[in-house]
């Protein structure tokens, strides 16, 4: 077929051929770009939500100058009364100071490595914050001396918790002797 | 003026009249006196509309429908975009002022969960100097407090009850009060009497009673 018998056909047909030609080109650039549509409405729907998003912050974001000026307030405030395990005779000056207060005998003070382990026993990376430190001791004295002991822990400023504690009747009459276990809250970044 | 007809007769009208001129194989085949229907070629054409031009009226339908779903999804695609540049123009605006918050929401937010732990670690704390005097207030008359152990899972008291009390009364009045004192009750379920041995030589009745809970263990098994 010839340049001249091609030409003789698409004037023959000329109708067709364009016709033809078009819905080649139309249809090729249709199914090309058949997922453009669908791209651009994803994308339209997450700008959509990011923008939702900001909007609601924005609303919500004006009063957040005050609160997080109270939390950080409250956080500080709470920090400084956290001790430092590496500061060993603050801790125990600490317990001194509350057994020169109450006028009980404190004996066999310790302060200890707390270690989280897993439920296979395995020591297990702390997840907290904060660092925990343990702390026994033994403290002898008539048993109002010994509760406001106890008091003098509940009204100090360091955070603590019991563990263990173990109340015996003293063999001096009138005398009790507590054994007890604690853990006491510390600054991580100071272990 | 001239028509031409199928069987290549023509006809031509002339101002003073009408000629109809023959072709030459019209006039080289017999005449009859009717058509001769087993010669096709010599039928006149009764095709008014040819195969070429449903072809080619399908064909410019389909390409026009074409070009018309590719104007609709285009018109759609240009709209798409010319939204997501205003949103975008918007965000951009917010964006700066938008980090800020953020930013100041996650300090505030971390701030928070440290002041959580640090409520959560008070709030754990079961003893304190009010337990010591509840559990020696469970004593009644006459009862004597030997020891007092605490553990996260377990409790134990250890007593005397002097032989001229009444040892079951008073040994069962004890624990009731026990479980009556909140910062047990909400620790432990189970109250029991492990040991009760009377003294040969007094009559005194020494005693155990130990406090578990079997939930409290497991969890203390993950600490040491």
């Amino acid at each position: 077929m010839t340049f001249s018998t091609l030409l003789s056909v698409v004037k023959k047909h000329t109708l067709l051929v364009v016709s033809g030609a078009l819905l080649v080109v139309g249809g090729g650039f249709y199914f090309m770009r058949s997922g453009e549509v669908e791209y651009l409405s994803i994308s339209y729907d997450d700008m959509m939500l990011e923008r939702a998003r900001i909007l609601k912050n924005l609303k919500f974001g004006v009063d957040i100058d005050p609160d997080v000026a109270i939390s950080k307030q409250q956080l500080a405030d709470a920090e400084n009364r956290m001790l430092d395990s590496r500061d060993l005779a603050s801790n125990y000056n600490y317990f001194f100071q509350i057994e020169k207060a109450t006028g009980v005998k404190l004996e066999d003070l310790k302060q200890l490595e707390y270690v989280e382990v897993d439920s296979k026993g395995r020591r297990r990376r702390s997840r907290t914050n904060y660092e925990r430190i343990r702390f026994q001791m033994t403290i002898t004295g008539r048993l109002p001396e010994v509760l406001n002991f106890v008091r003098g822990l509940e009204g100090g400023s360091a955070f603590y918790q019991i563990e263990d504690l173990r109340v015996v009747k003293d063999k001096s009459e009138g005398m009790v002797s507590i054994g007890i276990s604690l853990l006491m809250l510390g600054m991580k970044g100071a272990a | 003026m001239a028509r031409s007809f199928g069987d290549g007769s023509r006809i031509q009208c002339e101002r003073r009249g009408i000629v109809i001129k023959r072709s030459k194989r019209q006039e080289q085949a017999p005449l009859y006196w009717r058509p001769d229907f087993r010669d096709r070629e010599q039928l006149p054409d009764i095709k008014t509309i040819r195969t070429g031009f449903f072809l080619s009226a399908l064909a410019a339908t389909l390409a026009a429908m074409t070009l018309i779903f590719v104007g609709i999804r285009e018109y759609k695609i240009m709209n798409l975009k010319g939204n997501i540049e205003e949103i975008q123009k918007e965000i951009d605006v917010y964006r700066v002022e938008n980090a800020l918050i953020v930013n100041k929401n996650k300090a505030f937010r971390e701030n928070i969960l440290k002041i959580q732990e640090i409520v959560a670690f008070v709030d754990e704390k079961a003893v304190s100097s009010d337990l010591i005097m509840d559990v020696a207030g469970a004593l009644s008359g006459g009862m004597v407090f030997r020891k007092f152990e605490y553990k996260e899972a377990t409790a134990r008291f250890e007593g005397t009850i002097p032989s001229k009390v009444d040892s079951d009364n008073a040994l069962n009045g004890f624990i009731e009060n026990l479980k009556a004192i909140e910062s047990l009750n909400t620790r432990f379920k189970k109250f029991n009497q492990t040991s009760v041995v009377r003294q040969k030589e007094s009559g005194d009745v020494d005693f155990i009673v130990d406090m578990n809970n079997e939930d409290a263990k497991k969890k203390n098994r993950r600490r040491r």
